[in-house]
């Protein structure tokens, strides 16, 4: 079947040394005229997107100028913290390490989860691992609501559908992660007079993949108007590391592996970046449907899915709110 | 009105309406694209229904023409229940 002339496979294709240019003037005078600030802190995840942030702000600020904060805890993936080291390393930066666990022990971080798993799958206990995810956006018109996935230390594994209280629960303990990580951030970009960098592609930004005052928070945030297949493009560009370029997405946050696909997103990052790119277009399910190989109505599926992460995410984008002006605050 | 389509409005206003709108919702509209039920409403709607009609959800019936709507809902709930009660 041809493809409509305005869905080719490529659409999404940018000039990547044009957009590094842009983005790192853009770097250099955000931060050093508009902020005063005088560097800035990139949390490393090992990932594709914490890398080429770093990469970016060393062009814009001077390698100099660009801490790496490695924040392992003790559930990480062994390889998070190595491909961290590699990013740095790429980028030419020096790294910081910080060791989380302590924090999320006193914080109940662990024991808050493991009660709200326990309520909803009793054998659960230490040693034991687990994960949440959701039902796959295209397989059926099914709600996506997340089941919880443990495994006992033999490998059993048992699932469960969330109950309202346990999700609460689980997003609420497990949300002590990336609160924890950017409350680090902070310190470090304080006590250097730095601004703090967040990491977000425009797929995570607009669905709102991330933890409010969290991941979320940032002074600045380099690529969220750029699709998850453009960042591997500047990555590229770059010369980012392949390991760190071929290590599927990961959410990083349970102790069993974990994609984003599996997470929230339900399709490989291409694939949805199409499918987004359609939704901000105007593209119709049946024109982009052939492009990503989903039929018709999968399409039509993956649309009413984004559009409801849109509603349900519309409070994590929201500034505090105030009920009067407060004139005295300028821009 | 039915006792079921009843008690799932007092359920819905109890718990997702602040200014009693739910009470004058028309029976077929969608509760999801109105924005009254979110992802986690969702489930909080399986969790009632299960619990106030003893009846077992399975996953492939969270679909919407079960429970995207009050009149959907009254219809799978009276299935359900006739379902359990014909074993």
């Amino acid at each position: 079947m041809p493809l409509a002339p305005n869905v080719s496979p490529d659409l999404l294709r940018i000039d990547a040394e044009q957009v590094v240019s842009e983005i790192t003037a853009a770097i250099a005078s955000t931060v050093v005229q508009g902020m005063r600030k005088r560097g800035v802190v990139v949390g490393l995840s090992g990932g594709v997107d914490s890398t080429v942030c770093a990469a970016l702000c060393a062009r814009a600020l001077g390698p100099e100028r660009v801490v790496g904060l490695l924040m392992p805890e003790r559930e990480s993936s062994p390889d998070s913290l190595e491909l961290g080291r590699l990013a740095a390393e790429s980028a030419g930066i020096a790294p910081v390490l910080e060791d989380i666990t302590p924090v999320l022990d006193a914080t109940g971080c662990y024991r808050r989860r493991d009660e709200a798993i326990r309520s909803i799958i009793p054998e659960y206990t230490d040693g034991w691992r687990s994960k949440v995810m959701l039902p796959s956006v295209v397989g059926s018109d099914q709600y996506r609501i997340f089941s919880v996935v443990a495994e006992a230390p033999d490998g059993t594994q048992y699932r469960a559908r969330v109950t309202p209280s346990a999700y609460l629960e689980l997003v609420a303990a497990t949300s002590f992660k990336q609160r924890t990580r950017k409350m680090m951030e902070y310190y470090h970009a304080d006590r250097r007079n730095y601004a703090v960098v967040g990491t977000p592609n425009l797929l995570e930004y607009d669905q709102g993949f991330f933890v409010k005052n969290g991941d979320g928070a940032a002074d600045i945030k380099p690529i969220a108007h750029l699709y998850k297949t453009q960042v591997y493009q500047i990555a590229e560009h770059l010369g980012v590391p392949d390991t760190i370029r071929l290590r599927p997405p990961t959410t990083d946050t349970y102790s069993l592996p974990q994609t984003q696909e599996e997470f929230y997103f339900s399709l490989p990052y291409d694939k949805m970046d199409l499918c987004l790119y359609a939704r901000n277009n105007g593209i119709e399910a049946a024109d982009i449907g052939p492009t990503v190989g989903l039929t018709e109505q999968q399409v039509e599926r993956v649309f009413r899915d984004i559009d409801a992460k849109r509603r349900a995410s519309r409070y994590l984008h929201l500034a505090p709110q105030l009920v009067a002006e407060a004139v005295t605050i300028g821009d | 009105m039915t006792t079921v389509e009843q008690q799932i409005r007092t359920f819905l206003v109890e718990n997702f309406s602040l200014d009693g709108d739910i009470a004058r919702l028309p029976g077929s509209r969608s509760l999801t694209e109105r924005g009254i039920v979110d992802s986690v409403g969702v489930v909080e709607v399986l969790t009632f229904l299960e619990t106030q009609y003893d009846i077992q959800i399975n996953d492939d019936e969270t679909i919407p023409e079960n429970i995207d709507t009050i009149d959907n809902m009254v219809r799978f709930v009276t299935m359900k229940r006739g379902l359990q009660g014909a074993q």
